[in-house]
């Protein structure tokens, strides 16, 4: 390691500039010198990763010859001993089915080769999906190369015939032949699709998806109707022509077919919804998704059984047909990932999970989300189920187009109603010139705050952290001045438009500090205790001003109660039948749907805090019996730890940002007797789950598509408080006598994503 | 610059900084076969080393914008057989001072989500804390978490 000042480190000494010489020329010629049966450029020998990076500058493609062992190439039923595992060259892409290398299987394909070759096929469709390129998953397939595809369309297709004005093309070949040629057609076009809806969202991370197609020569003469044409045809064919229809090659045949061109069709709609038809067009993939998912769970036994049944011969012509190595050139000379693919039950598990999703998260948000309340909870639940990239980016591409939240919703509409609906305002604050321009200029980060649960959860932290958080609290002093313009019109009136922005981002900072939860990023017995402290400060300023909130609200009904009762009595004194204008004024105060939701979440809030609380409590008791062992370290402190891991909170104007000298003194309990802290601990927890308990007893009541939390979530934080009351009994028998305990601590995070079990061993 | 020194757990350890290319082979050979640790001497013979090196970083403190200077280890190799005497354990505390030194306001690095020895090394020993997963960080497609150390 050099000692001088990183600022100097990319200049070029003055000496070495003049000992710089030029020798493109002498490498071009080394190049050109090369041959197929010597392609080194170097001495073997002594050709390392430090060489291999040098030749990562000469950028000559010669310079890597992509070499693989020759066992992961053999022919089925080859066996290479580790002693003869040499390294070859892989196989050229096929120049057509009677590639000169090796050519494909074609004239003896037999439809249970045919059957075997479409459920490979959808491996190397979840691998693609899984974030591998184009090369390492669809173009593993030889048959999908375009010199291939050519073959098999002249070989195939027919002049065209127009029966009964409807376009269709003859059929040459055999079944399993044209099955062959609709099956690779259909995974080009869901390739394109897929890459093309991924792209347009543009919300991927290098791990969720692959750009480069590494100008791979794809088969462009088609198109949507021709290949869906093709497809169709192939299955109009089967149902008419094949005898031996109850086979379970021919079943799964037909059934990834339509499978693959139900995908296509759910793809491409979901992408091109517009204005006209939004409802009709996702009720109808709903119906298809719920279809194809019935069929897929149908034909997971089929395909379980076929593979096991998997004959010598078919295994064959898979490995002559896929070759996972045979685009390794067009990667390139850098160090590549490896190249790896799902196990059949896996991969069908895969697409089960994601029909699933195509419904839940995708239809039925977009179907059912009609308040912006409803659609953050659905989104909050989504963006904690792991989502395929590509659902990510259908429900990012539909979040908002046509100027309106899943095209129905104008977004400041949906503002107001929300803002009217927490407490219980009437249209006129929001006729006001100012709440109008405010609630219009909180639309774009409100519909940020909606965008960034669909991310992946590192990038929403990244994102909240880095940009909203600063946005919101900009948000917030434009509230206070829209709050004071209220104030001069009605002196009654309280800071609404403060509350609402300031609920928001407190959500925000203690959402940021929940993802950290999530992705295990505090994991020391100290960082533990230090996160949900600082959680329990921010749940509880939520919870003050959501009570704040929800008192307001109860006062607007009350008042709005009264004034009914009055206009009753008055309207009573007038005519008689007073009895159904009573009945008219109670319904007033009836709590909604909505109302209920709010109460469930409220509730929610309160568990969480519960349990912030008495894991603090227990971690400060397990600290009493002296089964922490204190850490100093020696190049930094814990109040930097403290101060970095908050440090995007300092910006906010409320709640103020603490200290680690507060969390020091918030979280010194030398004072307390250690029975009365293992005591209140245990509390915490026996009240949390006093709470989850309510909290399951209301859920039968909700529809559990507006719920935060579900059934089985509760059940996670049930277990929670139950392991940590035992753990924390188990602790007071240990100290009992002295104090003191010998145990050991383990923090398992297993059991919930967010709460964290102590366990004294 | 050549410095010689021995670590308090065995007196013929020599640590000794990067000279020039002809010790590169030597730390290829450790980092090839020993990859994921780094650099000391034993009889002249190479033993294990450190690659670091310090970057400007872009910063947003309290909503600004700046740049700091951030020290980064790449590769941290021990031999297999020297391991479990304190020899990474040395490599990494030297990097930190040096880095100190620099003005490095933090020190960044990668390690495997199932490397639990290295992390227990980094995060225990030196105060480093997790703060970002890496989701199919490495080639063989193993998450990871980067691992900062404040000053």
């Amino acid at each position: 390691m050099s000692d001088t000042s990183s600022d100097d480190m990319d200049e070029i000494p003055e000496e070495a500039e003049k000992e710089m010489v030029d020798i493109t020329t002498i490498l071009d010629d080394a190049a050109k010198s090369l041959t197929v049966s010597n392609p080194m450029l170097c001495n073997t020998d002594r050709f390392n990763l430090q060489d291999a990076m040098a030749a990562l500058e000469v950028m000559d493609p010669k310079m890597d010859c992509c070499e693989i062992p020759i066992s992961e190439v053999a022919p089925f039923g080859v066996k290479v001993d580790d002693n003869n595992d040499r390294l070859v060259f892989p196989r050229p892409v096929p120049t057509g089915l009677d590639d000169a290398v090796d050519p494909l299987p074609w004239d003896g394909l037999t439809n249970l080769d045919a059957a075997h070759i479409l459920v490979e096929n959808m491996i190397r469709l979840e691998s693609l999906l899984g974030g591998a390129s184009v090369v390492e998953s669809t173009y593993t397939c030889l048959y999908a190369h375009k010199p291939v595809v050519t073959d098999m369309k002249q070989r195939l297709i027919g002049p065209v015939s127009n029966d009964d004005g409807k376009e269709k093309q003859s059929m040459k070949g055999t079944l399993a032949q044209n099955v062959v040629y609709a099956s690779t057609l259909i995974i080009l076009e869901l390739t394109d699709s897929i890459r093309s809806i991924i792209l347009n969202a543009d919300i991927y991370e290098e791990e969720d998806f692959t750009v480069s197609t590494y100008s791979i020569d794809v088969f462009n003469d088609r198109d949507e109707g021709s290949v869906v044409n093709i497809v169709a045809n192939t299955l109009e064919y089967m149902v008419s022509e094949v005898d031996d229809k109850d086979k379970d090659e021919v079943d799964v045949i037909a059934q990834l077919l339509k499978y693959k061109l139900d995908l296509l069709a759910m793809c491409t709609t979901m992408a091109r919804l517009n204005g006209g038809n939004v409802r009709q067009a996702i009720e109808k993939v709903q119906r298809m998704a719920k279809q194809s998912l019935q069929a897929l769970e149908k034909l997971c036994p089929t395909i379980e059984r076929l593979e096991k049944r998997k004959p010598d011969s078919a295994k064959t012509t898979i490995r002559r047909v896929f070759d996972s190595h045979v685009n390794r050139p067009l990667v390139g000379n850098a160090p590549v990932r490896a190249i790896r693919f799902q196990t059949l039950p896996d991969t069908m598990s895969f697409f089960v999970k994601f029909t699933r999703d195509l419904d839940w998260a995708l239809c039925r948000m977009l179907l059912k989300g009609d308040s912006l309340d409803r659609i953050r909870r659905m989104l909050f639940v989504i963006s904690v189920s792991e989502l395929n990239i590509l659902i990510q980016s259908l429900v990012v591409l539909n979040l908002y187009f046509d100027e309106k939240i899943f095209g129905q919703h104008p977004l400041p509409a949906l503002i107001t109603k929300s803002m009217q609906r927490q407490f219980h305002l009437p249209d006129t604050i929001f006729n006001n010139q100012y709440s109008g321009a405010f609630i219009t200029r909180m639309a774009k980060p409100m519909y940020d705050i909606l965008k960034v649960m669909v991310l992946n959860r590192q990038r929403q932290r990244a994102y909240i952290d880095a940009v909203m958080l600063i946005d919101w609290t900009t948000l917030i002093q434009e509230a206070q001045l829209v709050d004071s313009a209220l104030k001069q019109e009605n002196p009654g009136a309280a800071p609404y438009f403060t509350l609402y922005a300031l609920t928001i981002s407190i959500f925000l900072m203690d959402h940021t500090v929940a993802l950290g939860l999530e992705l295990d990023l505090f994991c020391s017995e100290y960082e533990i205790a230090v996160v949900y402290w600082y959680r329990d400060y921010l749940l509880s300023s939520l919870i003050t001003q959501l009570s704040t909130i929800r008192q307001l609200k109860n006062a607007h009904k009350a008042a709005e109660a009264q004034m009914a009762e009055a206009k009753s009595k008055i309207q009573r004194g007038k005519k008689k039948g007073g009895k159904h204008n009573k009945k008219a004024a109670n319904t007033v105060a009836l709590p909604t749907a909505e109302d209920i939701e709010d109460d469930y979440e409220f509730l929610l809030m309160n568990l969480r805090r519960g349990l912030c609380r008495g894991t603090v409590r227990f971690m400060a008791a397990v600290n009493q019996a002296g089964l922490i062992k204190e850490i100093d370290f020696e190049f930094t402190s814990k109040e930097k730890i403290f101060e970095k891991r908050f440090e995007a909170f300092q910006v906010m104007p409320q709640p103020p940002p603490l200290t680690y000298a507060d969390y020091k003194q918030g979280s010194d309990f030398s004072s307390v007797d250690q029975k009365e802290l293992l005591n209140s601990a245990s509390e915490c927890f026996k009240t949390s789950k006093t709470m989850v308990d309510k909290l399951e007893s209301q859920l039968k009541v909700i529809d559990s598509d507006f719920v935060s939390a579900s059934e089985n979530d509760l059940r996670q934080l049930a277990k929670i408080c139950v392991g940590n009351t035992i753990y924390l009994a188990k602790l007071t028998q240990m100290v009992a006598e002295n104090g003191k305990s010998s145990g050991g601590l383990a923090i398992d995070m297993e059991t919930s994503v967010q709460f964290c079990t102590i366990k004294i061993t | 610059m050549k410095e010689k020194k021995s670590s308090e757990d065995d007196p013929t350890i020599e640590f000794q900084d990067y000279l020039d290319e002809s010790q590169l082979d030597a730390v290829m050979q450790l980092v090839t076969k020993d990859l994921s640790e780094p650099y000391s001497i034993d009889d002249g013979k190479p033993i294990g080393c450190v690659v670091c090196k310090i970057d400007q970083e872009e910063a947003i403190q309290n909503g600004e914008q700046r740049m700091m200077k951030t020290g980064y280890i790449g590769m941290l190799a021990v031999q297999s057989s020297y391991r479990r005497r304190g020899i990474g354990k040395s490599l990494v505390r030297k990097v930190l001072e040096r880095m100190k030194a620099m003005k490095c306001e933090s020190v960044m690095l990668e390690t495997e989500m199932s490397n639990v020895t290295a992390q227990k090394l980094y995060q225990r020993s030196f105060g480093f804390i997790r703060e970002e997963k890496l989701v199919r960080y490495y080639l063989n497609w193993g998450d990871a978490y980067r691992l900062r150390l404040w000053f």
